[in-house]
């Protein structure tokens, strides 16, 4: 009840501001529209929801476990979900780009088994710089396929998920590769500042991509092109480079992620990180950035995260099963896709 | 109360601190037309959604025919005999005439479709109606607008509905078939029906209704008969005297389109000869000189969008020449291609091509051009507001509602935004779609002004719009399109009026 009387609050200083602006009735242009009160209403209360989900369920888990925040934890949550994490950072703007894609985990694969298989025959950091212009490249497939082609995202990153997946298996010659180099735990275990190397590139990754989206060009015109496509076509933005531009951000994400993840064990297989794409999205909709394009944010991608990675963190101390788990990550996605389309048609 | 009338008594509505409905009482008279006008956010569109159940009121009372109306609840209004006809349609194109008439309610035997049962009961409701009763085989996504809302008219006598609301059926119509959403409100009165009617056309107004409320700020300013009503006396008491009325009907009279014919001499600033789309136009020339404005007549679907769009990239299947100077020019098969000569769109559907609905209004105005906005590739929200403040505000845009969400915005400004993206590209020619649909009054007069402004400052407009007395009256020239061909062309100077385009497009109907 307090937080809808705040949003009250919030709304008449809304209403007063623009009441302010015009007090005469001289103005009839000034006058507002009058639904738009339930609208906005609606909208914000759904727009901080998320965040206070996040709240409860961390008040809830240090009261269970009062250990749940300490510093060793909290790493462990992070570099565990480090790799879901990165993919969720790319996702958020393809999603927002009112786009998607299915193919990550086959890209998080095909990165994994080729930096191990490419190590062994040159410098890691070679190999690391390799894989993540392949990457790209699958972005740059991706991106085609869809923009130029002009086949549905859905479809066109479903058939490439086959087809990056099959070529892992290739590369891979169907086994676990391991690496017999021991260097290669270096950038997955290591510590840099007491804090472990994949966490720095998740933060790094969220701080660039966060600037990006919220405070540059690129990042306007990502939420230009998918609010309306057509209008930004009108408007003279490159509507194709952009979206494909999201796409190749995703594919070099999902091509680091499989190099951490390679780099965390020294082995890599081609039937890794299945579930990659399921967390990666729903990450990106839990935190509450919008499947239908246009709307979100990376702040809320970061909440996603927490949410996930604090109910991932959970499952373990619960000593919940992996099919349990898996049962209760698919129903989480469903629920906020719901709430999602729920919103929509409220304010519809 | 009364058994012979729909009554509101002080019937008030708030959306949070809003009230967009203050104690209003109107009566409606069982068997008549009633026309609700005013400018959007007036209060006639939630009067309405009150009586249709759509919005609870938040105090008062309605009755109809003596009998309260369960508020708030749109399946139990349609139960009592009230049904609502909205802008947007609900019929499925897919789907047979009669099939779309018995949506929902569909006749059957053992459980099978009763198809001829429903066919004989559509053609008796069209005949109740004097109505064509279309053709076996047909499906409502081939047929015109207007027949569409014709179905949705039928599916509600089906139910016996003896109130009919139409919000805005008009705004999206040609000339010649308003004349029949018209008429049919006529004839729907004769069957012993109650129409109550929102509308932006005053004359359309004037024509079919018996009474007149005009709504202002959320009350009811005067609900008189329409025989004590003129169309001054309804924009004054809509506008409560305003200026931009005045510069309307100066406009749609000719008088603000008093401009030297000189600067028309000269090399035309556009050219475009033999512009062909398969399946829209044919062999379309057009010359447009520096600072003048080219308006295009005819009926919708005769060519007039069509060709806006070959020129504006947007229709790669097109052919043609384009000269731009009097110099030849590729032809522009992409958006960014014509831009780069100068010409941008502004085009017809604001929700659908138009606007991003989720974007805020200065995100909408600045997204042709993020570049201008920024310093080293990092957008700046001050100076981006600052641009888009600059070029809406002049369109009569309320800078206070720059930070909005354009799809919490009314129609006109929604279209504010639209025009002020287009002037924020400077651009040699602007090509207009139907800028004034479905907004009200003042806003209509703002944004009129405001394009002739533009071009006595030296840019050049194609204006296309379904209002014959806007085309008229801001127009130097006016090409007037049939089935996709120039049929006509008309000089300021040999006068233009609504009724000389209308000819050229009936004469050539009829051919």
């Amino acid at each position: 009840m307090s937080e809808s009387s705040q949003v009250q609050t919030k709304l008449g200083s809304d209403a007063g501001g623009g009441a302010a602006a015009a007090p005469s009735p001289v103005a009839p242009e000034r006058r507002r529209r009058l639904p738009a009160d339930r609208q906005e209403l609606t909208t914000f209360a759904f727009r901080y929801a998320m965040v206070g989900v996040a709240v409860v369920l961390a008040i809830v888990a240090q009261i269970a476990y009062p250990g749940f925040f300490a510093w060793s934890s909290v790493q462990q949550m992070l570099s565990q979900n480090a790799g879901q994490g990165l993919v969720a950072m790319g996702m958020t703007f393809v999603i927002i780009a009112a786009g998607f894609d299915l193919s990550v985990a086959a890209v998080f694969a095909l990165g994994a088994v080729s930096y191990v298989s490419l190590g062994q025959h040159m410098g890691l950091a070679i190999a690391f710089a390799l894989v993540i212009l392949m990457g790209m490249g699958a972005g740059v497939v991706n991106g085609a396929i869809i923009t130029k082609v002009k086949v549905n995202a859905f479809v066109a990153t479903l058939g490439t998920a086959s087809i990056f997946g099959g070529i892992a298996y290739i590369v891979s010659g169907s086994q676990t590769l391991s690496s017999t180099k021991t260097n290669i735990t270096h950038l997955g275990l290591d510590k840099w500042l007491g804090v472990q190397i994949p966490i720095w590139f998740l933060v790094g990754a969220f701080l660039v991509g966060g600037v990006l989206l919220a405070y540059t060009v690129f990042g306007r015109s990502v939420y230009a092109v998918g609010g309306n496509r057509e209008s930004a076509r009108l408007s003279g933005l490159r509507v194709d480079l952009i979206t494909l531009i999201t796409y190749v951000i995703v594919g070099a994400m999902a091509a680091l992620a499989g190099i951490l993840s390679a780099s965390t064990t020294g082995i890599a297989g081609a039937d890794e990180g299945a579930e990659i794409t399921l967390a990666a999205i729903a990450i990106v909709i839990i935190g509450g950035t919008s499947l239908f394009g246009g709307e979100g944010a990376m702040w809320r991608t970061v909440v996603g995260l927490a949410i996930f990675a604090m109910i991932d963190h959970l499952f373990i101390l619960m000593n919940v099963n992996t099919p349990g788990q898996l049962v209760a990550k698919g129903a989480i996605v469903i629920i906020a896709v719901a709430i999602d389309a729920w919103s929509r048609q409220r304010t519809a | 109360m009364s058994d012979e009338t729909i009554e509101f008594r002080g019937v008030r509505r708030t959306f949070g601190v809003t009230v967009a409905l203050k104690d209003i009482d109107v009566t409606v008279r069982r068997g008549t037309v009633h026309a609700f006008v005013g400018e959007n956010g007036a209060g006639k569109s939630t009067a309405l959604g009150v009586l249709a159940g759509r919005l609870k009121p938040t105090g008062g009372t309605v009755t109809v025919f003596g009998r309260e109306l369960p508020y708030g609840d749109p399946r139990a209004c349609l139960r009592d005999g009230i049904a609502a006809i909205y802008q947007e349609l609900t019929t499925i194109p897919a789907l047979s005439p009669e099939a779309n008439v018995f949506l929902g309610q569909t006749f059957s035997r053992f459980g099978f479709l009763a198809e001829s049962r429903m066919r004989r009961r559509y053609v008796a409701l069209c005949e109740r109606l004097g109505v064509e009763a279309k053709p076996k085989g047909t499906i409502a996504g081939r047929l015109a607008v207007a027949d569409q809302q014709l179905l949705e008219v039928l599916r509600a006598l089906q139910v016996d509905a003896k109130v009919m609301l139409f919000d805005e059926p008009t705004a999206s119509l040609a000339e010649h078939e308003r004349d029949a959403v018209l008429t049919l409100m006529e004839r729907l009165r004769d069957d012993g029906i109650t129409v109550i009617f929102v509308s932006h056309h005053l004359e359309e107004v004037l024509r079919v209704c018996d009474d007149i409320t005009v709504f202002r700020d959320g009350a009811v300013v005067s609900s008189r008969p329409r025989s004590e009503w003129t169309h001054t006396s309804m924009v004054d008491a809509m506008l409560g005297r305003d200026e931009s009325g005045q510069m309307l009907k100066e406009i749609e009279s000719g008088e603000g389109a008093s401009r030297a014919p000189s600067r028309r001499a000269g090399t035309p600033l556009l050219r475009a000869e033999g512009v062909s789309l398969p399946g829209a136009i044919e062999d379309v020339s057009v010359a447009l000189q520096g600072g003048e404005i080219l308006g295009l007549g005819g009926m919708v679907g005769s060519g007039r969008t069509s060709l806006l769009r070959c020129l504006a990239g947007l229709e790669p299947r097109s052919r043609g020449r384009l000269w731009i100077d009097g110099e030849e020019v590729g032809w522009p098969r992409t958006v960014r291609r014509a831009l780069s000569y100068g010409i941008t769109l502004v085009p017809e559907d604001r929700k659908g091509q138009g606007l991003g609905l989720a974007l805020s209004a200065a995100d909408n105005v600045v997204m042709s051009d993020f570049g201008a906005a920024s310093r080293f590739g990092f957008v700046r929200p001050s100076r981006l507001r600052q641009i888009a403040t600059e070029e809406a505000e002049p369109f009569g845009f309320a800078p206070g509602r720059i930070r909005s969400v354009a799809g919490h915005l009314s129609g006109g400004n929604q279209q504010k935004l639209l025009l002020a993206r287009a002037a924020n590209r400077r651009p040699r020619v602007m090509l207009v779609d139907e800028p004034t649909r479905g907004i009200d009054v003042g806003a209509k007069g703002e944004i009129l002004v405001k394009l002739q402004e533009m071009v006595a400052a030296g840019m050049s407009i194609v204006f296309v719009s379904s209002e014959l007395e806007e085309v008229s009256g801001v127009s130097d020239r006016v090409l007037v399109f049939n089935a996709g061909r120039v049929v006509a062309e008309l000089e300021r100077e040999a006068g233009i009026t609504p009724a000389s385009i209308l000819g050229h497009v009936l004469v050539e109907e009829t051919r």
